[in-house]
């Protein structure tokens, strides 16, 4: 068992922000979800965060762990020695302490149409799922455009363009590109890469946008020369 | 638990964390292109004016003569190529994470900025 304090960044509407310390003995094996149950069973239950699957497949518990986005029921707590600051995600609401409003990340994500036009991207059989992505929303928090331009549609729906513009017949496709051509799709990506580094399942979220870039410029090239 | 209204939840602001690689990279690189609008024109003018191709103006001969603006004019140059050349990498794809590149561009951009001011100051 390995002592660690735990630093909690917490926010409700009545008692506003404040930073939360506690003291957890945890095992070596303990993920920062086991330790965020225990800090809820044996010190403080007014302590509030999300969690589901446990196994990293439904994002869920994604909040930012030592300054970096992860998923706390992936995250080993021995990694962080001896002490570990918990944070909500930014660039979303906090509703309160670790939970955040991940609407404006779906709002962005729809802002995109991520059902498609193609007949195996019927509105009634698609998912949010994109490949692998698990839209936990650690790029949107990681990513500083989207903190400074609020239209910015953010790396999780531009990955999702990606596919789709791949996968969809030559018109629909040249349509999507003109659509996620502007500052609020992709052209709104600074090359940051910051949110290639908080991505849990490590997706190539930058590759992917640059890619929609160079396929949205060569494009633009072939109409003006036919 | 009750949702809280959107506007009513904190709002997290970027700046409330370190600043990334990256964003320091994309900021550096656009003061460095905003200080060349200004340095440039004067280094140039500068020049004109000291081989009297245009009126001489004492002000901007000795601007041009200055070591601290060529040295602020070497480092701007140097950190806004370097960047320049990053951002064109990631375009086509060969820079993948921010710190593959970044700091060997940052220490190359470095050494330049150091040279140029051993020499000119």
């Amino acid at each position: 068992m390995n002592d660690v304090r735990v630093s909690v960044r917490r926010f409700d509407t009545e008692a506003g922000r404040r930073v939360h310390g506690y003291d957890v003995q945890v095992s070596d094996t303990a993920s920062v979800l086991d330790v965020l149950r225990s800090i809820v069973a044996e010190h403080d239950p007014t302590l509030s965060f999300r969690s589901a699957c446990r196994v990293g497949m439904c994002g869920t518990c994604t909040i930012v762990i030592d300054g970096k986005e992860g998923l706390a029921c992936q995250t080993a707590a021995a990694d962080s020695a001896g002490a570990m600051t918990l944070e909500p995600l930014r660039n979303l609401p906090v509703i309160k302490d670790l939970v955040v409003d991940s609407s404006p990340f779906f709002d962005r994500y729809r802002a995109i149409a991520p059902q498609g036009t193609g007949p195996s991207h019927s509105v009634e059989t698609s998912s949010m799922a994109t490949g692998d992505c698990i839209t936990c929303g650690a790029c949107l928090s990681a990513c500083t455009m989207a903190a400074v331009n609020k239209s910015f549609v953010g790396p999780a729906a531009l990955f999702r363009g990606l596919r789709l513009v791949e996968e969809e017949s030559a018109e629909d496709a040249a349509s999507r590109l003109r659509g996620l051509a502007d500052s609020s799709g992709m052209y709104g990506c600074r090359g940051h890469l910051d949110c290639v580094s908080a991505c849990p399942k490590g997706l190539p979220l930058a590759e992917a946008i640059h890619k929609l870039k160079r396929l949205a410029i060569s494009r633009s090239f072939s109409v003006v020369s036919s | 638990m009750t949702a809280v209204p959107r506007d009513q939840g904190e709002r997290r602001k970027w700046l409330d964390r370190r600043p990334t690689l990256g964003s320091v990279a994309w900021i550096v690189q656009r003061v460095a292109g905003l200080a060349l609008l200004v340095l440039v024109p004067l280094k140039v003018l500068g020049g004109w004016a000291f081989r009297q191709d245009i009126p001489f103006d004492s002000f901007l001969v000795r601007m041009h003569l200055n070591g601290a603006v060529d040295v602020a004019l070497i480092t701007a140059v140097a950190f806004h190529a370097v960047f320049g050349v990053r951002t064109v990498l990631i375009d086509v794809g060969l820079v993948r994470t921010a710190r593959v590149l970044t700091i060997p561009l940052i220490v190359f951009a470095s050494l330049v900025t150091i040279w140029g001011s051993v020499i000119a100051l």
